[in-house]
Order: structure tokens, then sequence, then C-alpha cells
């Protein structure tokens, strides 16, 4: 990279790290790996930045592709129980104790409990607001295997032991 | 307002993670990656060897005679020998006796065995292990982020590197090489893939011409294979008597690397003029074994203004120094599993 690219990639990463960062968070079970996953993103960008034309669709099919590797490297390894500790800088719930406490660490088991497909088809559609047909374009998946996945994967979350409530209340609001 | 499932999973991922900020550190500690294996990696590829030995044969440089061609009796008094006619007797600088120490050295080493090369190595917020496959080129890099920066690890590059046998391939004749290096570097910095070039069409980018001298091409790739650990004893013994031949090159044979090991310091600053009229201006040094020729540090340092940004710096108004201490460089025959764990 020369200097010019250096600083049309470091502005990059400033305008686009947050999301890239926050999929990323989604994607995987806990901080440290979040933030693995998305600095290795990144150092493939570099490594490719001249010739990379669409850098945002890139990182997603790059960072998809890392989580999936992830998971075939831990599959081999028993499972461990992860949480956060107590006060950590990049601990999502934070700053955010107030009526979150309970939900978040269901949320984490619920999403850890979905395959990897399903999970980045959600966090595609859900946080990242891509449409079904970008979300299948992004994962070279079909547009039904989008539809299919997604609302499963929302059936899942539904009948979660500590997201059931949080569904059903909304259900009462209706 | 209608509350769907859809809605409530958009709103819990949002919530979930909308405290998350990406810390500085990490976008330049990539950044200095990239730049510190951009700089590794123009070294030759595989065509360039090929096209450097071409332009090898049809070009002479000039070089200052060898230390076996003195005549016994030479006294330092040059100026007087071309108006006698006679040959010049040739006084060596003391540049030249550091490097042709080294080169002798080099040369004298046994060639490596086993398949893979195993190099660890220590950067300010990384360590790093890299296995070199001395037959395909391909590397593996295993990283241990220290001071709380990431760690990484297990990636593979294809063909990062040339083959041993590429490298065997590439003259050892001081002329010969000299105008081989020139070549490679060129074949590695002007060239431009059909892909780059229809991407610099589309968003109407025009690269200024690289302007740099020859004696910064020369240094520059000679440093790189020097930096490779599948360079064998030969080439790198060369590689030492071409530096001698760069103009601006320091030798210092009583340096110490940054920890505290006996050193021959190689240094020299880029002095090619950029478009603005102004030098670049960064110094890379590498650090050698006195006694091996083998590599023990590179450093460069970035002057002011010159690009290189940092977290604390983000305009690049500081000189920064990018340090990486080689602390073993062994051979392997199996490719060895990450040393970090993980």
């Amino acid at each position: 990279m020369d200097k010019r690219q250096t600083r049309a990639f470091e502005g990059f990463a400033a305008e686009s790290g947050a999301e890239l960062l926050r999929i990323a968070t989604l994607l995987t079970p806990d901080p440290h790996t979040a933030e693995d996953v998305y600095q290795e993103t990144l150092q493939r960008l570099a490594a490719r930045w001249s010739r990379v034309a669409n850098p945002k669709a890139f990182c997603r099919r790059v960072m998809s592709n890392i989580v999936v590797d992830q998971g075939r490297a831990r599959a081999r390894r028993p499972r461990e129980l992860r949480l956060y500790e107590a006060g950590e800088r990049s601990d999502p719930r934070a700053a955010d104790q107030h009526d979150s406490v309970e939900l978040w660490p269901a949320l984490r088991t619920a999403l850890d409990s979905l395959t990897v497909q399903q999970r980045t088809v959600l966090v595609l559609r859900y946080l990242d607001d891509r449409s079904e047909a970008e979300t299948a374009k992004l994962l070279g998946i079909s547009v039904g295997t989008v539809k299919s996945t997604s609302s499963r994967s929302i059936a899942h979350l539904r009948a979660f032991p500590g997201l059931a409530a949080l569904f059903s209340t909304s259900e009462s609001m209706l | 307002m209608p509350v769907t499932d859809e809605d409530i999973v958009r709103d819990l991922f949002h919530r979930y993670t909308e405290h998350v900020q990406p810390p500085d550190s990490i976008a330049a500690a990539v950044t200095a990656r990239q730049h510190r294996r951009d700089r590794h990696r123009r070294v030759v590829s595989a065509a360039a060897a090929g096209a450097a030995l071409a332009a090898a044969a049809g070009v002479i440089a000039v070089v200052p005679g060898q230390a076996s061609h003195l005549p016994g009796t030479a006294r330092p008094s040059t100026g007087k020998a071309s108006a006698t006619g006679k040959a010049p007797a040739i006084k060596l600088t003391a540049n030249e006796v550091a490097l042709y120490k080294l080169s002798s050295a080099a040369a004298s080493q046994p060639t490596g065995h086993g398949r893979y090369v195993v190099m660890m190595t220590e950067g300010q917020d990384l360590k790093d292990t890299s296995v070199i496959d001395s037959l395909t080129g391909d590397l593996w890099s295993y990283q241990k982020g220290t001071d709380g920066n990431p760690s990484g690890g297990g990636s593979v590059s294809k063909h990062y590197s040339p083959t041993a046998a590429q490298f065997a391939a590439i003259p050892t004749g001081t002329a010969a090489l000299r105008s081989a290096l020139i070549a490679q570097w060129n074949a590695a910095n002007e060239a431009v893939p059909n892909s780059l070039r229809k991407f610099r069409a589309q968003h109407h980018i025009h690269p200024t011409p690289i302007p740099e001298s020859n004696a910064d091409r020369v240094f520059q790739q000679a440093t790189f294979l020097l930096w490779n650990p599948l360079v064998g004893p030969d080439l790198r013994s060369a590689l030492y008597r071409v530096l001698a031949t760069v103009p601006g090159v320091t030798v210092n044979s009583s340096a110490h690397d940054a920890t505290g090991r006996p050193a021959v310091e190689i240094s020299r600053t880029d002095d090619s003029g950029l478009p603005g009229g102004r030098s670049d201006g960064s110094t890379y040094a590498t650090y050698e074994n006195p006694t091996t020729g083998t590599l023990l540090e590179t450093a460069i340092t970035y002057p002011p203004g010159s690009g290189a940004t940092t977290p604390q710096d983000p305009q690049g108004t500081a000189t920064t120094v990018d340090v990486t201490v080689y602390l073993s460089i062994t051979r392997s025959g199996t490719i060895p599993s990450n040393p970090y764990g993980g």
C-alpha cells in the first residue's frame, strides 16, 4: 500500500469499522474473538486493497468465511462456557445494564446455538439491514434459502428459554 | 404500530451492539503489518527472476576492485595513478572492509536443510512466527499481540515468497546481481496487473511514475532479499558485496541490535526526490550477525510527514521507528503448529 492507499484504507476503517465489529460481535461468542475476526478481516482487505472494488461487500463475505473456518476449528475442541469478565471494555452490556442484564446472556446463548449460516443470515438481514437478495448474493446462497433460514432461525430465538418472554410480551402488545 | 418478530430481532441486535466501537489501534496495527509485508514482498517474483537474468546479461556495472586484486605494496596515493598511467591503487573504504567481511562470513555458512523455515520475530505490538515453505514459497503466519493488541494466526499466503530454487537461480557476480536487483525491483513495482489497470481506469486514478534512483532500487531490493531466509549462503554473500557499491550506504561494524546482540548495522536513507521535490526520507536499517551474516533486526525510521501514522499521532507529525527483532531462524521438516497456542 502506498500512502494514498493507506489513507483511503484507514478512512474506510474509521468509517466502517464500527459496523464491521458489530457484525463480528453478533457472529462470534465473545468480544476477543470478535476483535480477532474484525482484525483478520481488515488484514485480508489491506492485502488486496487496490484490487477490491467493493470493500464493504468484501469484508462481509470474508468475515463470514472466517467465522465458518473458526467454527470448524472450534468444533474439534470441547465446548467451553464463555462469559464476559466484569467491567470488560468491550462488554456490550457495560453501558446498558438497566434492562438488559438478564437479556444479553440469553441472546448470546441463543445465537451461539444457531449454525454459523443461520447466525450470519440473521445478522446481515437485521443488524446490517441487507435485503434478502443482497444477503443471498453476499453468502452465495439462494434467496429461498435466505427466507427459510431466517424464518427458522427467528422461530428458534422465539422458542429460546430466556427470550421467549420478550416475544410473548410483544404479542400481548398487538 | 405492528411489532413483528423481525422487528424484535432487529431491535435486539442493534441494542446489543450499539456500544461496540473498534479501538483505533486495530486499523493502525493492520496497516503497519501490511507495510511491513509490502516492504518484504517487494522481492523477486517468479517472472521477475527470469526477466532479471535476461537483463543482467546485457549490462555492465562499475564495481570497485576486490581485495584479492590489490597490489601488495599499494599506498593510498591514488591521485598520481592516472598521471603515470599505472593501474590505480585501490584503497578499500571502511564500508567495503566491513561488508566484504560479512560477505565471507555468509559464504562460509552451510545451506539449510529441512523444507520449512521457521522465523520467530518480535515487533513493538506483536510477536510473529512465519513458516515459509522453501519448495512453494507459501507462508504461514502466526501472531501474538502484545500490550492488548489482537492476535491472529493460521492464515496462509500462497506463493508469498520466491522459492529456494528461484533464489538459487539469481546470478551472484556483483555486476550481474546489481542489474538483476534493478530488474526485480522494476518488475515488482512497475508492473500493473490488468485488474488494477481496470480499477484505476474506473476510478480515474493516475499514479505518478516511481521516482526512485537506481541506488534506492538496488539497496531496497538487496535488503529485501537479505530479509528472506530462503536466500542461500552464496546469494547472501553476493548481496553484501553489491551493497558495498551503493552510494549512501552507512555501515557500522560495532553496532548492537535492540536486544543488545553485537551486529553490523547497514542502513541507508531513501534519497529520491518525490514529485513534490521532497525526499521520502525513510531510513531502512538491517542488523546482521557479524560471524554468520544472518539477520538480527530490521528497523525502518519514518521522518515526520512521510505518511506513517499511529493511534497517538494520526497525522504522522512525529518520527516513527518500526523495529522487528529476529529471535530465531530455524529449519524444520514439518509445518510446526501455532507456537502461541490456539
